[in-house]
């Protein structure tokens, strides 16, 4: 009787545990190819939907932060991007970002993890004095020798941090095993003041011919901005150095330009703690293209200062051609402003919106698909936003699809996967 | 997928079987409870004493007490003794030293009023109260009322009321006591009172070391690659902490006068979450209190006279934070922040008729709050609150027939005012000083069929107002919004307590349902590229069941447990983070006098159960259940000067956790030696 009644109890506790709303995702083999995959995500958890080529919802979560049962840290945490450029053919990449800094690769369509890695090298045994620091890694590069380069934004502060530890720098990672092979330091790409140093914090990286562009936003341990620049890799000598921007700051994103390896362009979102209106001095986009020796310079910029009635370009940059990108100009709850999605084309100046979505930080950045002219953008607010793009270069909006219905979790990105 | 029961069903089922337990319980009490009292010389006795509820301060109040220095666990934490208590949740992220957050029937830890005394404690920038900052030692009871407190308290909250009661002097004795433990834990403490005719002292001190390096798993963030998971131990985990505690009350005239002096200093490592241990981040923090009050009156329970009390107080807070390596934050910080708070109180009951009396208290805060830190981008300024608050409460008492009822209709209303030292010039034009009204109201009342069984229930609101961080800001990445709203709450509650005596058995059972609904909760929400912004935006809706009973069978045989259910969920239909669904606690003891050489022996088991929950808002991230097991022993010896107590907790290692990332310590030894002189209490 009286064990009866303890397994009453236990089975009265046991019926009471807790049951998420919907099973977690399980990276089920995908019946069918998927061509975009969707960040979803409140900060705090995150789940990757995926969309075939008509934008059409396959899965809302392949992947969610609740696939394995954590131990200390959750599958995915709330900070989740993905590569600029494919890393691989069939190949989904997420880079977790701040807590637990860790890149993980998944076969398309199988569901299988191929690795697992971080993007630091692990804490040593023991009482060794500690190497760990927030790396903060934001992009992976496939540089096609079995190795990819993985900026790292934070640098490493602590005393007698070994090389690889520094941070502040593009790491060079073996793929098949995770190990850090090598590092290319971004110290010549910081700017050095009298009363700071604002370190290079390398982000987006984008091949242009032989180098490697990468957005700088070179901010100070407090995150203030220093003058504005781009580093150039040269991947084979192991070397950055710094092509200023002249007037711009904060120059944190850069991207592609479709079927032309010779450019990049670079978005720079202005002074850092300042009001929408203080931005716009130092804000606004460089298109880079290839000088006669095969090094990038500037082929030609648009300021926002130039343009006073244009919202500010602040995210979400998306080439459509060498003269033509799509960027969001971020809202500001302060002055009643709501997020606005422009058009700006290089050659004529011309800033045209393409939509402004009801609320302020919710649009991010999309995917451009030149063989399908097609354009998807998440919109938090709305879901994904699917866009016609015409010869002419205009853009008509013909659906918008729900990433999340059931896990209610806002689109955050977008990217075009390299499937077969 | 299959369809879970709604939760009102599965809380009828759930209240269904407690119903009957309680009605089961209530029988047994009824046929003990209404035989009569029998005198030592066997004549009848028919006393109106106490109602049986919770509280004699207010029997319409959900409370529970818990005796801070009886407990057979060697160097037990305060949280641990409110597992005793039920509806609350303590919520660790380490070991001794480590920030630990109280929440009450499911309420935010931000959402309760932590009183010393009658003193509130706390802080201006109103982050939640770190229990671990409060040792056991220096304290006789904790009180926590959950929902509606008594108006002679005269606090509310939307969670509950938290009363840490000072220890007092019971008899003229001296104690000291030396303490060990796992992962480098140290303690020695000595406390002292005397007690005359006019006048009773109680002084108590103590110091605790720990190295709180404690084993865990650390998966490196790979969550499917288990090859690499390795087994590392806590770093910078260790604490030094002392405190003291002086209470001296002298009778004066018809009353007597008070004076507390409370003080606690800690210096302790911050490891971080276990993903990204840290080296050098550290934190300073002490508190320095007194109070000084003048009584006159008869104790709580007793409504037939009046009471009087007037009171003083003064708190001050230091807390520094460094960070230099910015392990923690975005960025390195080293920051200092200050906290002084004058307040005074005036309280009264007066018995306005036979079957009517009235309580009412007003009182008064100023608090300043000096923000520092040294690497901040623009300076913080300094910020001043000026709180006041009245609560008038009626009581209308009597019986009907046999029973005996009690009504308790309160109002309160609490007027704050804050003001920013803004000197920045581009400040020019936005305002930097609000007030915020806060009225609440309560209505509660009891019901006592027999002397043993007393029936309860309220009504009430509360409010949380402001803090200075949300109406100011930091100046740095949160900015602040002089327009928020006090965020407001309304709950229901219903009680049945049981309290009795029959020959061998004596005891409690209390059980408690509730609803409470909380609205206008404050959020930050970014507001523009670089700055979040608090705004009145979320709501959560908590409904649950409380159990608890504390038995006595015999001389040698106790027992303790508690129970509490949740369902705990936001504006969206999710749970809430971090509110496990079920909870509960039992220890069974065994105590025997006089056992060949020893003067006493006490064992005991205990049981500890956290349910499982989310992680996140999304209910994507569980953290699992854990269940564990303690188990302990002690002896007095030596003409019961002496005592030997030794402890195990978590037996069988569970470990676990209550916040992701935050791996719990797992198994541990706890051994005191204590000495005694003089006629215990």
């Amino acid at each position: 009787m009286k064990l009866v009644h303890l397994l009453c109890a236990t089975s009265f506790l046991a019926g009471c545990a807790v049951k998420p709303p919907v099973p977690p995702a399980d990276l089920a083999p995908l019946a069918i190819t998927p061509a975009f995959a969707v960040v979803t995500s409140d900060r705090a958890s995150t789940a990757i939907a995926m969309l075939d080529e008509n934008g059409t919802l396959i899965t809302e979560a392949w992947i969610d932060s609740g696939t394995t049962r954590p131990i200390l840290s959750a599958t995915l945490d709330g900070d989740v991007v993905m590569p600029t450029l494919p890393v691989g053919r069939n190949v989904l990449n997420l880079i977790n970002q701040l807590g637990a800094t860790v890149i993980t690769r998944i076969a398309i369509p199988s569901g299988d993890v191929i690795a697992q890695f971080a993007g630091q090298r692990p804490e040593p045994e023991g009482d060794a004095a500690l190497t760990r620091f927030r790396a903060n890694i934001q992009d992976m590069l496939d540089l096609h020798d079995g190795t990819v380069l993985v900026t790292r934004f934070e640098p490493n502060r602590r005393e007698g941090a070994q090389e690889l530890d520094l941070g502040n720098d593009a790491v060079v990672i073996r793929l098949s095993d995770g190990m850090l092979m090598d590092r290319i330091s971004f110290d010549a790409v910081n700017l050095v003041s009298d009363d700071a140093t604002y370190y290079a914090r390398p982000s987006a990286m984008v091949p242009v011919g032989e180098r490697v562009v990468v957005a700088t936003t070179r901010l100070d341990q407090l995150f203030n901005s220093g003058a504005g620049a781009v580093a150039v890799i040269d991947v084979p000598a192991r070397t950055a150095r710094a092509i200023e921007l002249p007037g711009f700051a904060d120059c944190l994103e850069a991207v592609p330009v479709p079927s032309d390896a010779t450019r990049a362009v670079v978005l720079c979102q202005g002074d850092t703690f300042t009001t929408m209106t203080q931005r716009r001095a130092h804000a606004g986009l460089v298109l880079l293209n290839l000088d006669s020796a095969g090094e990038p310079q500037i082929e030609t910029s648009w300021r926002a200062s130039e343009h006073p009635s244009v919202p500010v370009p602040s995210n979400g940059l998306v080439a459509l051609s060498s003269s033509r990108v799509v960027v969001n100009a971020m809202g500001d709850r302060s002055e009643n402003t709501d997020d606005t999605y422009l058009l700006i084309d290089f050659e004529t100046g011309a800033a045209d919106v393409i939509f402004m979505s009801s609320g302020a930080f919710v649009i991010s950045k999309g995917a451009y698909v030149a063989e399908r002219e097609q354009l998807l953008v998440p919109d938090a607010t709305n879901g994904v936003r699917i866009f016609a793009v015409s010869d002419d270069g205009a853009l008509e909006e013909t659906r918008i699809i729900d990433p999340s219905p059931y896990r209610r979790l806002p689109a955050r990105e977008i990217r075009a996967l390299l499937t077969e | 997928m299959a369809i879970s029961p709604t939760w009102y069903e599965r809380l009828a089922d759930l209240g269904m079987g407690m119903a009957r337990g309680a009605l089961w319980m209530s029988g047994i009490f009824f046929v003990l409870g209404t035989m009569p009292a029998h005198a030592q010389f066997g004549a009848r006795a028919n006393v109106d004493g106490p109602i049986a509820a919770g509280s004699e301060e207010d029997p319409t109040a959900s409370e529970t007490s818990v005796p801070a220095n009886e407990s057979p666990r060697a160097l037990t934490t305060t949280s641990e003794l409110l597992l005793e208590v039920p509806g609350v949740r303590p919520r660790e992220i380490g070991s001794v030293g480590s920030f630990t957050a109280l929440s009450l029937r499911g309420a935010e830890s931000s959402h309760n009023v932590v009183l010393l005394g009658d003193v509130p404690l706390g802080t201006t920038d109103g982050g939640a109260f770190d229990l671990s900052t409060v040792p056991p030692w220096t304290l006789e009871r904790i009180d926590v009322w959950r929902g509606g407190a008594p108006a002679w308290l005269g606090a509310g909250a939307i969670g509950g009321v938290v009363s840490l009661v000072p220890r007092e002097a019971l008899g003229t004795h001296g104690t000291a006591s030396m303490g060990m433990g796992s992962f480098g834990l140290y303690t020695l403490r000595g406390a002292a009172s005397a007690v005359r005719r006019h006048w009773r002292e109680q002084a108590a001190v103590g110091v605790t070391r720990s190295e709180g390096d404690y084993p865990y798993i650390d998966d490196r963030g790979t969550a499917f690659n288990t090859s690499d998971d390795v087994q590392r131990r806590r770093r910078n985990a260790q604490a030094l902490e002392a405190y003291a505690l002086a209470n001296a009350r002298v009778d004066i005239g018809a009353g007597a006068l008070q004076l507390l002096l409370w003080t606690f200093s800690r210096s302790a490592g911050v490891p971080g979450p276990a993903t990204s241990p840290t080296e050098l981040t550290r934190r300073m923090q002490s508190r320095w209190f007194t109070a000084l009050s003048y009584s006159i009156g008869g104790p709580a329970h007793d409504h037939a006279r009046s009471r009087f009390q007037v009171m003083v107080s003064a708190n001050y807070e230091r807390l520094r934070f460094t960070d230099l390596l910015g392990e923690i934050g975005l960025g390195a910080r080293a920051t200092d922040d200050r906290t002084f708070r004058l307040f005074s109180r005036v309280a009264g009951e007066l018995p306005l008729t036979g079957w009517l009396s009235a309580t009412g208290v007003a009182s008064y805060a100023r608090e300043s709050y000096a923000p520092e830190d040294a690497l901040a981008r623009v300076s913080n300024p300094d910020s001043i609150r000026h709180v006041g608050a009245a609560v008038l409460e009626g009581r209308v008492h009597g019986h009907i027939g046999r029973a005996r009822v009690e009504l308790r209709p309160s109002a309160r209303i609490e007027l704050a005012h804050a003001v920013l030292a803004d000197d920045r010039s581009d400040f020019v034009g936005i305002s930097h000083s609000t007030t915020t009204p806060a009225p609440t109201f309560r209505v509660a009342g009891v019901v006592a069929p027999i002397t043993a069984l007393a029936l309860s229930a309220s009504v009430s609101s509360a409010t949380r107002l402001p803090t200075v961080l949300e109406l100011f800001g930091d100046r740095g990445y949160l900015t602040g919004n002089t327009t928020l709203r006090p965020e407001k709450s309304w709950s229901v509650d219903a009680s049945v307590v049981v309290r009795a005596r029959a020959r061998a058995l004596r005891g409690s059972f209390e059980l408690r349902g509730f609803w409470l609904s909380i609205r206008d909760e404050i959020v930050y929400t970014r507001t523009s590229l670089f700055t979040a912004s608090p705004l009145n935006l979320a709501s959560a809706t908590t409904r649950g069941v409380e159990a608890a009973t504390r038995l006595q069978m015999g001389k040698h045989v106790r027992l303790v447990g508690t129970f509490t259910f949740l369902d705990s969920l936001n504006g969206s239909d999710r749970q809430l983070p971090l509110r496990p669904r079920t909870q509960a606690y039992v220890r069974p003891e065994l105590e025997f006098a006089s056992w060949g050489p020893l003067d006493k022996v006490r064992f005991y088991i205990d049981m500890t159960h956290i349910g499982g929950n989310f992680a996140d808002i999304a209910n994507l991230v569980v953290i699992e259940a854990r269940t564990q097991f303690g188990v302990g022993a002690s002896v007095v010896f030596a003409s019961e000067q002496l005592e030997l107590a030794a402890s195990v907790r978590d037996v069988f290692d569970a470990r676990g956790r209550d916040v992701l990332g935050f791996p719990l310590p797992g198994r541990s030894f706890a051994l005191t030696f204590t000495v005694r002189d003089g006629a215990m209490p």
